[in-house]
């Protein structure tokens, strides 16, 4: 990974789980689930606050370079595991780090986990 | 409404601040208000911001490799500092554990356990806490009708449910107690170093065995975990794995007592909440937020700025010190609808008690299942409660919280 250079905005697309789309912008640097909690979504409840430890801001990526994302750690791989409708494309939103590359990507949100 | 504080650095630094509720929010109210981040520089200890807003000590806690936890974690005097220094190679903390890593260190120390921490993990423990929450409820029954909830009670079933985890037995228990006690509070000065070095020994003894025998007789609980926990291939040296021993005994059941006792004095002196929360227990949930929010017993931790950079409007310059004052967060009305009003169903609720970002409390799931078990016990068991003598708190600038709460009651 790359230095992030700060002050850069990086503008994705959500859909939620009405199906309803909107686009959301974020500073570079800061996650995923963190700009869409501060663009007033509480569809992610992201419940340990961003620490990689509860799957409730489970997203799926869609037309993100892979290369420009975070790896998926050990942790993350566990909880991704427990995840009922978990695919290929999803991630934890707290661990995708927005950066310029990955501007226009799609995010879906994820159905809600019962585990 | 202008208010004179004194001396707000000897306030910052002094364990009886945190003791006096009133006072304590009041300071914050002010600090939020007229000086978000304030450099303090108490005597004999050394000077720091002390970031109080819910915007900056969030921002703070994200931005994890500017703002790093390395080299300290904790506020003491400087005399104590240099007496662990020396001795420790340069060390000025008790121990090296998770709040003192930073990076990947602190990632792979903490993946160590924090797989029986995750959310799923923890709700598949709910059937065993909601037993041993029922467990305690009896013990207050036994103990009543009067009864001195926090020393009685909120103190021992935490206690039950990590070292059970931990895989401390139920016998030694009141030990670990009384050396988490030693470890937080701060009953002078003097004492500061000298009692916790006495706990942080008493611990490490303890945990040596306890260690030295999981490895060679392995079983299913953490302290099994620790002692052959790795990091980069490599066993976790003996410092940082009495270390995590030490933290997951200290916290892993002082502040869930303190959250439990707190929120249920909380909920006499809010009869109507009490009432809400009684008559609707699906607002359990959104009622151990609101307790957090309302008790949240860490009153800090430090970061240190790697680089020069900005809290807010602010200059802050590399190698500055931090504190970020978590409760502080909680009441913040740029974020928090009436925030002096205790309600049992608020939503959102922004709080910082439990952290954010890479260093948010590794128990917190199981911290808020074990309020949630515990109220919904009490809930079908106890019928009136009222105060039944004025509560008091444990002096600590660190972790702190009601050290008695005199209650009596009426069993359904």
């Amino acid at each position: 990974m790359g230095i992030v250079k700060v002050n850069t905005m990086v503008t994705f697309h959500l859909e939620t789980r009405d199906g309803t789309r909107r686009e959301i912008t974020g500073a570079a640097g800061i996650s995923a689930m963190e700009a869409i909690r501060a663009s007033g979504c509480d569809e992610i409840a992201a419940t340990c606050g961003g620490s990689c430890s509860c799957a409730t801001c489970h997203v799926y990526l869609r037309k993100a370079a892979p290369e420009f994302l975070p790896p998926i750690s050990p942790t993350e791989e566990d909880l991704l595991d427990f995840a009922e409708d978990r695919t290929e494309q999803s991630r934890l939103s707290c661990q995708v780090i927005l950066r310029p590359e990955l501007d226009g990507m799609e995010i879906t949100v994820a159905p809600a986990s019962a585990f | 409404m202008a208010h004179d504080f004194g001396n707000i650095d000897a306030m910052i630094a002094d364990p009886r601040t945190y003791m006096d509720r009133a006072t304590y929010h009041a300071l914050f109210a002010h600090l939020r208000r007229e000086e978000p981040v304030r450099w303090t520089a108490p005597e004999g200890i050394a000077p720091f911001w002390l970031v109080s807003r819910h915007a900056d000590v969030h921002s703070v806690e994200s931005r994890a490799s500017v703002f790093l936890n390395a080299p300290r974690a904790v506020m003491r005097p400087v005399a104590v500092e240099e007496a662990l220094a020396a001795r420790q190679a340069g060390h000025k903390e008790i121990i090296r554990s998770m709040n003192n890593m930073d990076g990947e260190e602190h990632r792979q120390v903490r993946a160590i356990t924090s797989r029986n921490f995750l959310l799923p993990s923890v709700r598949r423990m709910t059937d065993e806490i909601d037993a041993i929450a029922q467990e305690f409820v009896s013990r207050l029954i036994y103990k009543g009708p009067e009864t001195d909830f926090v020393q009685d009670v909120a103190v021992w079933y935490p206690l039950r449910v990590i070292m059970a985890l931990l895989g401390v037995p139920a016998g030694d228990e009141a030990l670990m107690l009384k050396l988490t006690r030693e470890i937080f509070e701060e009953k002078s000065r003097d004492e500061f170093g000298k009692q916790r070095d006495q706990a942080q020994l008493g611990f490490f003894s303890y945990f040596r065995d306890v260690l030295e025998d999981r490895r060679k007789n392995p079983r299913d609980d953490l302290a099994t975990t620790i002692a052959n926990g790795t990091v980069n291939g490599a066993p976790l040296p003996e410092f940082e794995s009495l270390s995590y021993c030490l933290t997951v005994a200290t916290a892993g059941h002082d502040t869930t007592a303190a959250t439990i006792a707190g929120g249920l004095l909380a909920l006499i002196e809010n009869p109507d909440q009490m009432q809400k929360l009684r008559a609707d227990v699906s607002l359990i949930d959104s009622a151990v937020e609101e307790m957090l929010r309302w008790v949240a017993p860490v009153k800090h931790f430090f970061r240190t700025a790697a680089e020069d950079t900005r809290i807010g409007e602010t200059a802050i310059r590399a190698g500055d010190s931090v504190m970020l004052a978590f409760p502080s967060p909680g009441f913040d009305a740029d974020m928090v609808e009436a925030p002096e009003e205790f309600r049992v169903d608020r939503a959102p609720n922004p709080h910082l008690a439990l952290g954010s970002g890479p260093h948010a409390c590794l128990g917190q799931h199981l911290a808020r299942l074990e309020i949630r078990q515990f109220f919904l016990a009490f809930f079908d068991r106890i019928d009136e409660i009222a105060l039944n003598g004025t509560p008091s708190y444990s002096p600590s600038s660190f972790i702190s919280g009601l050290s008695s709460l005199p209650v009596k009651f009426t069993v359904k």
